[in-house]
């Protein structure tokens, strides 16, 4: 018989303890060879999500240029030469276009309307030309199929419109206008590929603000390239060039990125946008924390596994001491007699090497169809034979260490019935992996070690407490032991010296305690990574579903959500984000504060209710003349006869006399602020320079579309009159046949003017207004209370560089800068994350006014259901407001699960699981290994008389005892372990500092785990023990084989 | 390989045991003769299975010299005391099954136990040969061992343990466990191995039919050859240090403490109790 024949045999005559350690060594060439083919598929699904998927536009480098008087013929073929040699072998040939800007008459009569003449490389084979042809020479234009039907254009119509550069040939004359000629009708054909960011059509009829008038919108006029030979130096040029996705691979990655360094920079005059090193930069940014991350998490999986490699083959090499004292009896040298023993552990590590690597490679398949975008292809590197190679050169190294000190043992020892009592306390190994555990420990705390090898730490703290755990139990289980068999406590005496007899059952302690631990650990990572995650992305939504649209009113957006079905108005409303042009500036975020409250994500509590504080009714002024009586007492004033100075020389040279100025009037004024948050002054009253008088008051408010009163002001004109004081009373004020009352109570705010500027005081009661005033000249304004001032926000971040003890200015709608103030900060605000500030946006509507370019007009509703946004966003169009598809929180979650970090942190489900499995493992393989034994003991037993019911609940009671403390014990270290590693583990791939990570342990899966793992282990536990029991037959003590 | 000769002088062994020393042999003094067969009787603790183990040089003396052949074995290195073991030296170990690989057929555990002679370049006797020699049935050669009844077990065991043809054979209670058919069938195999062979065999055994079946015995008290038995005729041995142990009988009759006297009569010497102490 061969070698291989007689370990083959061995094998199988131990074949349900050798199929348990194929397995084991199976699990840990599957950690090893996941490692580097998980590392490759997450990776290859970074290039696909940030790269590959991504929509054209958002990888095509543009080049553009804007014809200037130096370079007033610029075509996209002069940008040609804008990108590197280097760089065109990974990108598509450029698309040029060519587009100016001018207006329109839709139809005789119409105000002109915005339109937008495109040029574009091959647009014809894009368009459907469904009347006509595509235009050729200069002048020849397409119109869009839903402006024909609109205005009834069609070929042969002629438009002139005018060329903005185009200079008139006399001064203060209009240029001649450019015709324009239809050629044909098209619509456009979707191809993201072409079109990229380009939108011919999609605003014909849309109303377009301009100034007090509203337009509709026009589609693009597609023209041939002829149309911009001469002229048009205005116009812009822009050349697109689409990545080329067929050459995007991993290695080519930073290769495409470099070879676009520079681009672009010997140009002062043109403009490159690409986006596609920065997508670049986050694909290896990914890559880099991949790289870490996985390895590590697949490291704890691994060390667990080789530990429980090593414990099972001690046990193995131990239940084999009397075949290596055959061995070494019959002649075989030490190294002989224990390859005896060391081929057959040898023969079952390789032969779980080829199932280990099948089930890596099964579970790679399952997590790239399963959690990879599509397109993400399998492959099998040099780096996974290599893992593989190294799992099993580990695994046997572990086991051939493990084995060595009984390998070296004595023949006399190793013929011993009774093998030597292992140390009552811990070995040395057992003493290195607690040492290293607490400085591991120690390191983290103190902060020396950082990032994700701190990872290492709880799977090394879980060992160590397990091994001490052992080595306690041992000594509390041999006491407990004898003093319950000495107060007749049978099961239970003989499970706790059993407990304290067979080092077997302290190993399954260990191995329970760290896998528990592992899974613990694993499973709040995952949970609290995808907390954090959710978080994140709710604060930057800011709400479960946003509709962003193309409003530029916010009046005229929050009429429309104000207007919506009752069903649908409580989830629904405004929100106005102004975000300024200066990066350094703080965006406002405008909006109802009761409602938000309820509908946003992560709004704060302090301070809510003072952004609405009470404020007096706002008086809005229609179209009309203010009549009224005027009545004033002055204390102090100029008479006139006062001199104020001396008369210029005559001609003559006479010096002249003392000369005197006829004083001027103290102006009285309001201010009012239009629909379109236009502020305008307008004249109220004057008082002359006299000690009293009286005079009728007719003020005309110049407000066609009506005002609202914003204020009221008063000015001396008299420039020499240090000081004009006295009493103004504006009696019997009506405005269109209506009495105008300003002199409400509490209906003003305190004058605002410097100091020395002057003082006013108003007063009076229903359409009375008393003005007590001191004028030096300067205008005093006093403001109406229907809108806070300054305007109260909560803050977030820093206040703006203006800030100072009475406030800060903040832009609001219209573009004014508003006077600020914090009634209270908090740490972040939805969809503004740190820096920003939050303010009333119906305050601000009184005021009114636009919203200011850049800035987002948004609903925001508390619901994703589908049919509600579908609703809203059909209700908002009917009322004349351009939406765009709602996003979802879901879908910003989505974004992030689909990051190196989210994949990456979702390897502890796979984590969690297998530790659980190697745990139930080796609490059956400990079963398989010493079920002889210890059923031989318990027939003993039975033949001696106990009972039967008894030693079946002192072995329950024994199995149980160390699952169940494994399980506590493991628990608690994967809690601490989270404690001392998660602050280390990267989140996200690109850090952001609100919101900031919630660490906290994730108490419910951690229970969960807790449960799963009693239930799990205990139950292979339990049948292990009615296993052995049913086995402990007198008749085994007879047995000799 | 024909049978060893086996001397030990002043042979003490002690056991180092949880703070105490037991001294398990005390100064054996023996001399068996190559092809002798001896059986160790004693009671337990005796020191028999350490005088064995010993004899296996599975242990290291604490003090005297032990000689198989020519090769005293404390002298011998580990690697040295591995190439006499299995070759020269043969162990049966108590209980069958001790001495057998389970998921071995009989036929692959006797060319297990010649691997490390072949090894080494020795010859050794075939498979078949070393079976018939010990009795063993040849149709069970290739069967599984579970399928053994006790008897041919221990035949194995014999069977595995000459495989080399060993110039010693020691043996810890070989035929325990047997019923009477199958003990004389160990013992007829114990013979013929020593009759073919010509190998020494040393047993223990607390069975007195197995002793009286050996020519010779030794029975060890208190860690010294306390009597010797040969041709079944039992005879004190002086030991070296000329103390001469009485049988259990006469240490009956004759306590420890008793004076005695010696005389030459006859050409043989008498030993007289004295009744009473002379000086009282």
């Amino acid at each position: 018989m061969t070698r291989l024949a007689q370990t083959w045999a061995a094998v199988r005559y131990r074949r349900s303890q050798s199929l348990v350690l194929v397995i084991v060594s199976a699990l840990v060439t599957t950690c090893a060879v996941f490692a580097p083919l998980f590392v490759r598929t997450l990776e290859q699904g970074l290039l696909q999500a940030g790269l590959v998927e991504r929509d054209v536009a958002d990888t095509t480098v543009v080049v553009r240029a804007a014809r200037t008087t130096a370079e007033p013929d610029t075509t996209p073929g002069d940008l040609v030469a804008v990108m590197p040699e280097e760089a065109t072998r990974w990108f598509h040939d450029g698309v040029g276009m060519t587009t100016a800007d001018t207006r329109v008459e839709p139809r005789d009569g119409l105000q002109t309307s915005p339109l937008r003449l495109v040029a574009r490389d091959d647009i014809c084979a894009h368009v459907e030309i469904s009347v006509g042809r595509c235009p050729e020479a200069a002048g020849e234009v397409l119109v869009s199929a839903p402006d024909a039907t609109a205005w009834g254009w069609g070929p042969d119509r002629q438009f002139e419109v005018v060329d903005p550069s185009a200079q008139p040939p006399v001064p203060d004359t209009p240029a001649a206008p450019v015709e324009l000629t239809v050629v044909g009708v098209y619509e456009s054909i979707p191809d993201p590929d072409y079109w990229l960011r380009t939108q011919l059509d999609g605003k014909s009829g849309f109303p377009l603000g301009q100034g007090d008038s509203i337009v509709p919108a026009v589609d693009d006029f597609v023209t041939s390239e002829e149309t911009f030979a001469s002229g048009w130096s205005e116009a812009s040029a822009s050349l697109e060039f689409p990545l080329d996705r067929s050459t995007v691979t991993l290695s080519t990655l930073p290769v495409i990125s470099d070879s676009l360094e520079g681009i672009g920079r010997a140009n002062e005059n043109v403009t490159v946008s690409m986006p596609v090193p920065d997508l670049v930069a986050t694909v290896v940014a990914g890559r880099s924390i991949v790289r870490t991350l996985v390895p590590l998490l697949l490291a704890q999986l691994a060390l667990l596994a080789v530990t429980v490699l090593a414990l099972m083959a001690h046990a193995a090499v131990e239940q084999r001491r009397p075949e290596i004292a055959l061995a070494r009896l019959r002649g075989r040298s030490r190294d002989g007699g224990g390859r005896v023993v060391m081929a057959e552990l040898s023969l079952t590590v390789l032969l779980g090497a080829p199932l280990g690597v099948a089930l890596a490679l099964v579970v790679g398949d399952v997590v790239r169809r399963t959690l990879m975008p599509a397109g993400v292809p399998f492959e099998l590197r040099w780096p996974v034979v290599a893992a593989a190679a190294l799992a099993v050169l580990g695994s046997l190294l572990a086991v051939r260490t493990v084995s060595r000190p009984v390998l070296r043992e004595p023949v006399g020892a190793l013929l011993r019935r009774v093998p030597p009592q292992a140390s009552r306390g811990l070995g040395l190994l057992d003493v290195v992996v607690v040492v290293v555990a607490a400085l591991g420990v120690v390191a983290v705390v103190s902060g020396d070690v950082e990032g994700p090898t701190a990872l290492l730490t709880p799977m090394l703290l879980a060992l160590a407490v397990g091994l001490l755990g052992a080595a306690l139990l041992r000594r509390l289980a041999a006491r407990a032991g004898q003093r319950a068999l000495a107060s007749g406590r049978l099961a239970t005496g003989l499970a706790a010296l059993s407990l304290a007899r067979r080092p077997a059952l302290r190993h399954v302690l260990v191995v329970v305690t760290a896998a528990c631990a592992l899974a613990t650990f694993a499973a709040n990572a995952v949970v609290v990574g995808s907390d954090n995650r959710t978080a994140r992305a709710e604060l930057e939504t800011g709400a479960p579903a946003v509709i962003a649209t193309d409003a530029t009113s916010p009046a005229a957006l929050a009429a429309a959500v104000d207007g919506l079905e009752e069903e649908h108005r409580d989830v629904a409303t405004p929100v106005v984000i102004i975000r300024p042009r200066d990066p350094s500036a703080v965006p406002t975020l405008l909006a109802r504060p009761a409602e938000l409250s309820s509908i946003a994500y992560a709004v704060p509590t302090v301070g809510l209710e003072e952004l609405t504080p009470p404020v007096a009714p706002s008086i809005q002024l229609e179209d009309g003349e203010i009549t009224g009586t005027l009545t004033w007492e002055l204390d102090e004033f100029r008479t006139g006869d006062e001199p104020v100075g001396k008369a210029p020389q005559s001609s003559t040279g006479i010096p002249g006399g003392d000369l005197s100025i006829d004083p001027e009037p103290v102006q009285i004024g309001i201010t009012v602020s239009t629909p379109d948050g236009e502020f305008l002054d307008r004249d109220l009253a004057q008082v002359p320079q006299s000690s009293a008088g009286t005079s009728q008051i007719r003020a005309p408010v110049l407000c066609p579309q009506g005002c609202r009163l914003a204020g009221l002001w008063v000015r001396g004109t008299d420039p020499w009159a240090e000081h004009v004081t006295g009493r103004a009373v504006l009696s019997d004020l009506v405005l269109g046949g209506r009495p105008l009352e300003l002199g409400g109570e509490d209906q003003w705010l305190p004058a605002q003017g410097a100091d020395g500027e002057g003082t006013q005081e108003l007063s009076g009661a229903g359409n009375e207004l008393v003005i007590d005033f001191d004028t030096t000249g300067r205008r005093v304004f006093s403001p109406v209370a229907d809108v806070p001032t300054p305007m109260p926000v909560i803050l977030a971040g820093e206040p703006p560089a203006d800030a100072t003890e009475d406030g800060f200015t903040l832009i609001g709608l219209g573009g004014r800068p508003v006077a600020s103030e914090a009634v209270a900060t908090a740490d972040a605000l939805p969809a503004l994350g740190g820096s920003g500030a939050l303010a009333d946006l119906d305050a601000q509507l009184k005021v009114g006014g636009a919203a200011p370019p850049g800035s987002d007009l948004q609903v925001w509703l508390g619901t994703q259901d589908a049919e509600v946004l579908s609703a809203v966003e059909r209700s908002l169009a009917a009322a004349g407001i351009p939406v765009s598809p709602a996003t979802t929180v879901e879908q910003a979650t989505g974004r992030y699960d689909a990051s190196a970090t989210g994949w990456g942190l979702l390897l502890g489900v796979f984590t969690g699981l297998m530790a659980l499995l190697v745990a139930a493992l080796v609490v059956g393989l400990v079963a398989v290994t010493s079920w002889r034994g210890v059923a031989r003991d318990l027939a003993g037993l039975v033949v001696a008389g106990t009972p039967r019911e008894v030693l079946r609940s002192a072995v329950r009671r024994e199995q149980l005892v160390t699952v169940v403390a494994g399980v506590l014990l493991g628990t608690a270290c994967g809690v601490a372990g989270s404690l001392l590693a998660l602050p280390l583990v990267p989140l996200f791939d690109r850090p952001a500092a609100v919101p900031a990570p919630d660490l906290s342990p994730a108490w419910g899966i951690i229970a969960a785990t807790a449960l799963v793992a009693l239930v799990v282990v205990g139950g292979v536990a339990l049948v292990a023990a009615r296993g052995i029991m049913a086995r402990a037959v007198p008749e085994r003590l007879r047995e000799s084989l | 390989m024909s049978g060893v000769r086996v001397v030990t002088r002043g042979l003490v062994h002690i056991y180092h045991a949880d703070g105490h020393d037991v001294a398990a042999l005390s100064g054996i003094d023996l001399v068996v003769a190559a092809g002798e067969r001896l059986a160790l009787l004693g009671p337990s603790g005796a020191g028999k299975s350490t005088l064995l183990t010993l004899f296996g040089g599975l242990l290291r003396p604490s003090a005297g010299r032990i000689l198989v052949g020519e090769r005293e074995l404390s002298q011998l290195s580990e690697s040295e005391l591995d190439e006499v073991r299995g070759t020269e030296i043969a162990m049966v170990l108590q209980g069958a099954a001790r001495n057998l690989l389970p998921y071995l057929s009989a036929r692959g555990n006797v060319a297990f136990a010649q691997g490390a002679a072949r090894r080494r370049g020795r010859p050794v006797p075939p498979v078949e040969e070393v079976l018939d020699l010990v009795g063993f049935p040849a149709t069970s050669a290739d069967g599984p061992l579970d399928h053994l009844t006790p008897g041919a077990l221990q035949l194995l065991a014999v069977a595995v343990a000459v495989s080399c043809r060993p110039g010693l054979l020691l043996g810890d209670e070989p035929t325990s466990q047997l019923d009477h058919g199958a003990r004389d069938v160990v013992l007829d195999a114990l013979a013929q191995v020593n009759r073919q062979w010509g190998t020494t065999v040393i047993v223990v055994t607390h069975d007195p039919d197995v002793a009286a079946a050996m020519p010779r015995t030794i029975t060890i008290r208190d860690g010294r050859v306390g009597a010797e038995g040969r041709e079944g005729e039992e005879f004190a041995v002086v030991s070296a240090d000329g103390s001469v142990p009485l049988p259990p009988h006469a240490l009956a009759a004759i306590p420890p403490g008793s004076l005695v006297r010696l005389h030459e009569e006859d050409g043989r010497w008498v030993l007289v109790v004295e009744e009473e102490d002379p000086h009282e």
